[in-house]
């Protein structure tokens, strides 16, 4: 493919257009991933609380892998139903943002079943707030920003928390970080 | 040149064109920058981390030291900037630079939070886990945006090997930590950095 150098406002132009482009692909998505992981997060952390603080066995902590094996698939149905349309290079950025913190988030999770002591809750929310924070910055969408802000913010709250109530947290600072901006998306998409 | 701008819609060839023109001027930026910022932010984490471990034997607030880490972090976007000031920066200059900006706050947060937390000398080998794994988190995302493979290995690579110090300090040999995160560092940013240095220079000649 031949190179062109695009002026300055040319660049600008196109460059606000693919933001725009790709914010109006979030916001016609519904929010959807941020929908799908926040209630599944919020769901299975509600389930494992119960079961922890009902039984005291700590084998319900398995639990927690729930939410990849419903978040998944859950997101490949609402991929394979979106709209289709032209990809723009910074919907694959921000693809590739959440696939890296993904990988990482899943990492990490899984070897806190042998590091028993590892803070993961904590770990886990301020990922996913640098996540939705740099999705937010990227886009340009302030209820991302501070959700994602609010998410970094928040997590340490986990980690001076100790015992069950902190699955409670974790909970609530989800529905913050995730629920919250997903809904503020759905309503801003009847707009379109 | 790009007929449908005025509609404000583009085709998928030209949104190619462009992110084309895109992903080689941030190289080039990079590249031109000669990965300065990878190494100089490398050599800062290794001494900070190196001269806050020797002095922990005097007295354990030296580990505030690596409070300095996110804080070179933030100064080296603006080095960076003024490095290549005689060229605007692109979007995905700015989404880069974003990202680091938000896991140094990240990282500085855990720093903060954990300090009523994690008694020291605790907080060091606890930091340095986080450090590793949100470095190998920005150094993966540079290198998918930039399309810079050695960026995405090694950054895996740090993901995984974060865990490390927490191992090493649950089996007590917390004495390897320090050279473990060294090594870590010189692999994720420094060799990395040196490469687009030598790329940049064998392009110059």
């Amino acid at each position: 493919m031949k190179e062109k150098q695009l002026n300055e406002k040319e660049s600008l132009e196109l460059i606000t257009q693919m933001i725009r482009n790709t914010r109006q692909r979030i916001e016609k998505g519904n929010g959807i991933p941020f929908l799908i992981w926040g209630y599944t997060t919020v769901l299975v952390s509600l389930l494992v609380w119960y079961l922890l603080s009902t039984t005291g066995n700590p084998n319900w902590n398995y639990l927690w892998f729930l939410i990849p094996v419903i978040g998944f698939p859950a997101m490949m149905w609402a991929i394979r139903k979106q709209e289709k349309g032209v990809k723009t290079y910074i919907d694959r950025v921000i693809g590739y943002v959440w696939i890296v913190v993904g990988i990482a988030g899943l990492v990490v999770s899984a070897s806190a079943i042998f590091l028993w002591n590892l803070p993961i809750l904590f770990i886990v929310i301020l990922m996913m707030g640098s996540g939705t924070a740099i999705t937010g910055l990227i886009i340009k969408f302030k209820p991302i920003i501070f959700s994602g802000f609010a998410g970094i913010l928040l997590s340490f709250v986990c980690l001076i928390v100790k015992g069950y109530a902190s699955i409670l947290l974790f909970a609530l600072i989800f529905l913050v970080m995730m629920v919250i901006p997903g809904h503020i998306l759905n309503v801003n998409k009847k707009h379109y | 040149m790009y007929k449908h701008m005025e509609s404000n819609t583009f085709t998928e060839k030209e949104s190619l064109a462009l992110i084309t023109e895109m992903i080689r001027s941030a190289k080039n930026r990079l590249e031109k920058n000669s990965g300065l910022p990878f190494i100089i932010s490398g050599y800062i984490t290794i001494v900070m981390i190196t001269a806050s471990w020797f002095l922990l034997n005097h007295h354990h607030y030296w580990n505030l030291l690596l409070f300095s880490i996110p804080v070179f972090g933030f100064l080296s976007i603006p080095l960076t900037n003024a490095l290549s000031a005689k060229e605007k920066a692109n979007h995905l200059d700015r989404i880069i630079n974003k990202t680091w900006l938000i896991l140094a706050f990240g990282l500085f947060v855990t720093m903060v939070g954990g300090l009523p937390v994690w008694a020291f000398p605790m907080i060091f080998y606890k930091t340095v886990s986080y450090f590793l794994l949100f470095i190998g988190i920005g150094v993966i995302i540079t290198g998918v945006v930039i399309r810079f493979r050695p960026f995405v290995f090694l950054g895996f690579l740090g993901i995984l090997a974060s865990l490390v110090p927490l191992w090493l300090n649950f089996f007590d040999k917390t004495h390897y930590i320090v050279w473990f995160a060294d090594i870590l560092v010189i692999l994720m940013m420094i060799i990395p950095g040196h490469i687009l240095h030598y790329k940049r220079n064998k392009s110059h000649v």
